[in-house]
């Protein structure tokens, strides 16, 4: 057990880290996109309750009908209590072939279209790295984190067979393992951590299983996973148009009365069109079930031009095992939970990095005490200095991102690409740079910087946009006053951490 | 302490090839088997399927390094692979 702890937390703690932080984010990708594009949001403040939506749809649908007419899908997003804005989505296809995707930001309150300043990937920057790691081409990306979040979880299921005595010790949080404060702290984030760490592995593992284990879709389906991914997803669903009538709508207040008398318990958070001002015109309405831990939506179409039901989920029995997976992929995305309970999820994924991170420390220390060559030196210098470089690259790297769509002009047509390279350049710099550096002074200067950064963050935010950040701090806009905390507080640890290095420097 | 040892080396590498890789294909192989003889839909039939697999595969991971006797762990390995590569052909052909 405890060498099949150590392998699987040598072979994924690096890249397991770089998955919980970015899915760490991603909790919170709705709010970051909005800090990003700045969008405005003066309604929002004075009422908290969620406004009807059949006028927003309808003031959705008709911009959707002048601007993109001839795109193949129209997808709809309503506002959530996380999300304070709603919009609209489209993908169209340009001269070369390729398709661009294109987003309308609308105030649910005014239903006044919201201009956002320059352009952002915002927080599904985070959440794309998290399930596909660094956006690496095809299904490749999936399956290398659906095989890391299966390494996590026999790491998590021997991690507790080697350390379950100490648990007993920690349920009062006195750890009592001598002076060792990385193995006391990796107890510590294991115990207080573990249910969430169980829940989101096995929530992970279900929700990538169609690409990681895809031998049974392959037998099953004769597209293989595509097949599966556009019956079990019909909303990423491409329709060509090309031999399809022009037809105009039938009223769609009729359709809208129709569906929100349907919905009863439900919270409609998507509706997608497909073929749109065609004859065979689908709309779909998404409803989420209120306050249940389930990734199942009510579904219930109307075709377009006649206004007649067409689909309806509730009359499609669910077997049990697809009732497992959609809850498992409720818990992981967390989309049932208010803002308080996504703060908690995030505070597991936290302890989840400083559990690896501790976890890479204890590694290094036990394979200090048995170098017997020069070649395991190189190899234990290698490793410790990759572990710093990931650990502390990769807060650098976020802040980075953050500061350069901050620096970045708003007339700039390719600022969410630059933002985005400037990320992957300051990470792969510091690795480099971790390469060549001795531990001690590599560690002090990243966490200087880091803390610098993130203290930094909020003045130059107010600085450079002068509005920003009084805007976003209104006395009804906690959650943003949450974001520059949290980021101040680990700023403020990061400097506490690398002056406290300097000073027992000194001191030897 | 980690001391470098061939012949622990060695029964470690079996025990990962056997758990990690030829455990995902007897999981995916059996998954498969179960995708197709299920009586559901077959997109039930694949989930179904899917949940199977990864709680195979996990155990057969544990099965192959708790188990002490690493040549009982090398034959029930080669031939529970064997037999489910042949249903799966077998089954294939027929369906």
């Amino acid at each position: 057990m405890n060498r099949l702890h150590t392998l699987t937390g040598f072979l994924a703690a690096w890249l397991l880290f770089i998955v919980f932080f970015t899915g760490t984010l991603s909790y919170f990708k709705e709010p970051i996109t909005a800090y990003m594009l700045q969008l405005p949001n003066e309604s929002h403040s004075q009422r908290n309750d969620l406004p009807e939506y059949a006028e927003l749809i309808e003031r959705m649908l008709a911009n959707l009908t002048n601007d993109a007419p001839n795109a193949s899908n129209w997808l709809l997003y309503m506002p959530e209590e996380i999300r304070i804005f709603a919009y609209s989505q489209y993908s169209q296809r340009s001269p070369d072939g390729n398709y661009t995707n294109y987003k309308v930001y609308f105030d649910p309150y005014t239903l006044r279209e919201i201009k956002p300043r320059g352009d952002s990937a915002g927080g599904d920057f985070f959440y794309r790295i998290h399930y596909q790691l660094f956006a690496v081409p095809g299904m490749l990306g999936m399956k290398l984190v659906g095989i890391l979040a299966l390494l996590m979880l026999v790491g998590v299921i021997s991690g507790l067979a080697i350390h379950y005595k100490k648990f007993t010790k920690l349920v009062s949080l006195l750890p009592n393992n001598g002076n060792n404060l990385p193995l006391n702290v990796h107890v510590v984030t294991a115990f207080w951590g573990l249910p969430f760490y169980i829940v989101i592995c096995v929530s992970g593992l279900a929700a990538l299983a169609f690409s990681f284990m895809s031998m049974p879709v392959k037998s099953a389906f004769e597209n293989g996973v595509g097949d599966f991914f556009n019956l079990t997803n019909p909303s990423q669903l491409i329709t060509d148009k090309r031999d399809l009538k022009h037809a105009q709508g039938a009223t769609m207040s009729a359709i809208l009365a129709h569906a929100q008398d349907a919905f009863d318990g439900h919270y409609i958070d998507r509706i997608i069109v497909q073929a749109p001002m065609t004859e065979r015109s689908i709309i779909r309405f998404y409803g989420r079930p209120i306050n249940k831990a389930t990734h199942q939506r009510r579904v219930i179409g109307y075709e377009l031009a006649t206004g007649t039901q067409v689909v309806d989920s509730r009359k499609l029995a669910q077997t049990y095992p697809q009732r497992v997976m959609n809850t498992l992929i409720g818990l992981h995305t967390a989309r049932f939970s208010d803002f308080f309970v996504k703060s908690v999820f995030a505070l597991g994924g936290i302890f989840g990095c400083v559990l690896l991170a501790t976890g890479s420390l204890i590694f290094i220390q036990k394979y200090n005490a048995s170098i017997a060559s020069p070649w395991q030196q190189r190899f234990y210098n290698a490793t410790k200095r990759i572990s710093i470089g990931v650990y502390l690259g990769l807060p650098i790297a976020t802040l980075c991102y953050f500061y350069a769509n901050r620096f970045n002009s708003a007339s700039n047509l390719h600022q969410a690409e630059l933002e985005q390279r400037i990320f992957y350049i300051s990470f792969s710099c510091v690795i480099v740079f971790s390469l060549w550096f001795t531990q001690r002074f590599l560690s002090q200067v990243l966490l200087l910087l880091v803390g610098a950064l993130a203290v930094c963050l909020p003045l130059v935010s107010a600085t450079l946009n002068q509005v920003a950040v009084f805007q976003y701090l209104s006395p009804n806009e906690n959650k943003h006053l949450g974001f520059y905390f949290v980021v101040v507080s680990i700023g403020i640890v990061s400097l506490y951490g690398g002056c406290r290095l300097m000073a027992t420097q000194g001191q030897q | 302490m980690l001391r470098f040892n061939s012949k622990k080396f060695t029964r470690q590498g079996v025990r990962i090839f056997c758990g990690f890789y030829v455990g995902y294909y007897i999981a995916a192989q059996s998954a498969s088997i179960l995708a197709l003889l299920l009586p559901f839909s077959t997109v039930s039939n694949v989930v179904h399927a899917m949940l199977w697999s990864l709680a195979f595969y996990l155990t057969w991971i544990f099965l192959c390094f708790l188990t002490r006797l690493l040549k009982v762990v090398m034959v029930i390995t080669l031939v529970v692979w064997g037999a489910t590569y042949f249903l799966l052909n077998w089954m294939v052909k027929v369906t």
